[in-house]
């Protein structure tokens, strides 16, 4: 009974799992349709019927602006190779062939007619002869060397002072009226804004982006406002580079050098001046490495400094100290 | 109540008033360090000195080779000189700041009664527009060399702060020959080569010629009476004599700082031990005694300490002691032997010539035997001498000699304390065992 009971469910099971011939055609029809259909979609994906096109890309101009190219993290390369490290060069240089006649005149003799004439500079004329120091015995290839110092002649001409002067009024004409170049440029871009708002209705190019940005993304600061770190290390980085220290100084490390600089609206170093002049006058290694600083303000190949225009008032007049501690 | 709120507008008023007023500069001085700056030659203009026909421009090209030989100065092509600056003047600053120029060397040359010559210059900071030297000196035509080497101190002085080292002689050991008969003697020349003249033969062997303070006389080593024994040679004079008749073979001899003595070594047996010689009274003292080679003694600037070498520890090793003999201590310890010392003459450093499986160096330590550093290297250095200012070696250099006994004569070089300014000296032949003079006076 069992038996049959099993054999009977296991023949109405049969019964049911096998299907006639005509549905289990249509079913494997449909199963294979929707398998490619399936696979159609994973290989191809959701058709977008409704979605736009893809926008053509375009190019965008990027215009890469370094504002504070080296700080005070980066360090020169302490093994770079130094100038005076050739490979034993002829100690004798060909000795100079000093053509005068074929030399320019002089650019002294041809003043410039705007400015009068520099009154020719006083004759030196000697202060001191030292006597010939005492020789024990004469000897012929020890002959009296007579040494005395040569006065010094006046350094300033008449018309560097007024000079002076007239930078001074400029200075104080300055701070109240633009400059004319900023404000003839600031002009010319009104003109161009106008000129395009004018012309249609196109997108900003990258560069009037670019432009814009850079106003707005750099507020106009407050006259005196401090500089921030990166534009004091671009004005010390910047007179570093002109620092000519002597190598190998003995004691180099305890020098202390302060040097006072006023600064032109334009950047350029108007004048310098060592502090320390009680120093300056009786320690001669001071004094050569005080003038080594001050050459480093005024060298023209380090002018003018980058500084911020707008924040004159903060580097109007620099304090400047010098210690090659870093270097030794 | 209401004078309340109207005195408070007033303030309010006054307030936004005073804002709106144009402030006053703050002129706080913006402070910044400068801690850093380039070890780099300070490029210098050296123009012809005007008059005095060749010698002008002789003159300035004595002082241009100078400073350009001590590595701290850069002169400039005076084919880029746009204006002649005639003596006595302010140059136009603004000429010569185009060129690079920091610094400016102006002069000229006049013959005067009696066969005398005068040179005047004045060295300038153009950066500055100022003048920073300036001196005239007045000579026989025949000591211009002298002159311009003067020039070239002073400018050296005031540039760098430190004595300069142009004015002075070199006395070395002309070498010339195959190395089995290679004949030596003793000659002396200017500091950059020029005036060479020689003062011994070369009949006998000499040997680590020496200069007094003076710079007038000369110590050396010397074979003429069969053994080696030390001598000394008046340069005035021409006039030589031996120190005296000691035992053995005396050597290694040196002036101490202020010339009132000479130290130097002699051999006892298998042992040498250091001497000093009173050369007023002809009192010999013993320093060092003992089974050791003790030599090459040295004295510090101040005469109050001697740093030579010695063997006694095993090794040719640096040892310091008491301008009396006490105090014996050990400096160096590196690996190698150590020889020659030579005290600074700023007394900040002791130079001297190691010597390892491989090669020679010359090198500097304190004298308390820190900081050793060596400058060069190569198959034979040996025999640092101290320029005056403490600031450059001379050593001489020899190559390996080749299968037939001859090979490369010694050559003579300078180095300075960066060890990165290293010339050759031009001498006539080959030399070695230099020794630089103090500057004349």
């Amino acid at each position: 009974m069992s038996a049959i009971t099993i054999e009977r469910g296991a023949a109405q099971r049969a019964a049911q799992s096998r299907p006639t011939p005509e549905i289990m055609s249509s079913g494997l029809v449909l199963s294979a349709a929707l398998h490619v259909g399936l696979i159609a979609v994973i290989v191809l994906g959701l058709p977008s019927l409704f979605s736009p096109p893809p926008p053509q890309e375009t190019p965008i101009a990027v215009e890469l602006v370094t504002i504070a190219p080296e700080t005070r993290a980066t360090h020169p390369n302490p093994y770079r190779p130094r100038r005076e490290a050739r490979p034993i060069p002829a100690i004798a240089p060909p000795a100079p062939k000093p053509k005068p006649e074929l030399r320019p005149q002089p650019a002294a003799a041809t003043p410039p007619a705007a400015a009068p004439p520099p009154p020719p500079p006083p004759k030196p004329q000697p202060i001191e002869t030292k006597a010939p120091p005492p020789v024990p015995q004469p000897k012929p290839d020890f002959a009296a060397l007579e040494k005395r110092e040569m006065p010094r002649p006046q350094t300033r001409r008449p018309d560097d002072r007024a000079f002076d002067k007239l930078l001074d009024k400029l200075d104080q004409r300055t701070p109240d009226k633009p400059t004319p170049q900023p404000a003839r440029f600031d002009a010319l871009l009104k003109n161009l804004t106008q000129q395009d708002a004018a012309a249609d209705d196109a997108p900003p190019s990258p560069r009037q982006i670019a432009a814009a940005a850079e106003a707005s993304s750099q507020p106009k600061a407050p006259l005196g406002s401090a500089l921030t770190a990166s534009q004091k290390d671009l004005i010390i980085e910047q007179i570093e580079r002109c620092w000519d220290v002597p190598a190998g100084a003995r004691d180099a490390k305890d020098l202390n050098i302060e040097v006072k600089a006023v600064v032109n609206q334009d950047g350029t170093v108007r004048e310098a001046a060592i502090v320390d002049t009680a120093r300056y006058a009786t320690d001669p290694f001071f004094r050569a490495a005080a003038d080594s600083a001050k050459r480093a303000v005024l060298n023209p190949r380090c002018s003018p400094l980058p500084v911020p225009a707008d924040k004159y008032d903060a580097w109007h007049n620099l304090d400047l100290f010098f210690n090659p501690k870093d270097l030794l | 109540m209401s004078l309340t709120r109207r005195g408070f507008a007033g303030g309010a008023v006054a307030a936004a008033a005073f804002a709106l007023l144009p402030r006053s500069p703050a002129r706080a001085d913006l402070r910044l360090d400068i801690t850093r700056g380039q070890v780099q030659p300070v490029p210098i203009a050296i123009p012809a000195f005007a008059g005095g026909g060749a010698a002008g421009g002789d003159i300035a090209g004595v002082v241009s080779n100078d400073l350009q030989s001590s590595g701290l100065f850069r002169p400039l092509d005076p084919h880029s000189f746009l204006q002649i600056v005639s003596a006595g003047s302010q140059p136009d600053f603004a000429d010569w700041k185009p060129l690079g120029a920091q610094a400016l060397v102006t002069g000229s040359v006049q013959e005067q009664g009696g066969g005398q010559l005068q040179v005047e210059f004045r060295l300038w900071d153009v950066l500055a527009a100022q003048q920073l030297a300036g001196f005239a000196y007045t000579t026989t035509p025949a000591n211009w060399r002298r002159v311009a080497h003067k020039i070239a101190d002073a400018i050296y002085e005031r540039i760098t702060g430190e004595g300069g080292y142009f004015d002075t002689r070199i006395v070395y050991v002309a070498e010339s020959g195959l190395a089995q008969s290679r004949v030596r003697r003793l000659a002396i020349m200017d500091q950059d080569g020029a005036n060479n003249r020689y003062l011994t033969d070369g009949r006998y062997l000499v040997l680590t010629p020496r200069f007094a303070p003076s710079a007038q006389e000369i110590a050396y080593l010397t074979y003429a009476t069969g053994q080696p024994s030390v001598f000394l040679l008046n340069l005035d004079s021409g006039e030589r004599q031996s120190i005296g008749d000691f035992p053995g073979m005396t050597f290694a001899p040196r002036f101490s700082p202020d010339g009132s003595r000479l130290i130097f070594s002699r051999s006892e047996g298998g042992a040498s031990n250091i001497f000093t010689l009173d050369r007023g009274g002809r009192q010999v003292a013993r320093l060092t005694s003992g089974d050791a080679i003790n030599t090459s003694p040295c004295y510090s600037p101040d005469g109050g300490r001697i740093v030579f070498n010695s063997d006694r520890g095993g090794s040719q090793q640096l040892y310091v002691m008491s301008a009396s003999g006490g105090g014996v201590h050990r400096i160096s310890f590196g690996s190698g032997k150590y020889g020659t010392p030579v005290w600074s003459p700023r007394g900040d450093l002791i130079a001297f010539t190691k010597i390892d499986s491989t090669s020679f160096y010359i090198g500097v330590m304190q004298p308390d035997g820190s900081g050793e550093r060596l400058l060069t290297q190569d198959y034979l250095v040996e025999a640092p001498t101290w320029a005056p200012n403490g600031r450059v070696l001379m050593y001489f250099r020899e190559g390996p000699m080749n299968a037939s006994g001859g090979g490369s004569l010694p050559q003579l070089f300078t180095i300075d304390l960066t060890g990165y300014n290293k010339r050759e000296v031009p001498t006539p032949g080959g030399a070695s065992d230099p020794a630089w003079s103090p500057l004349l006076r």
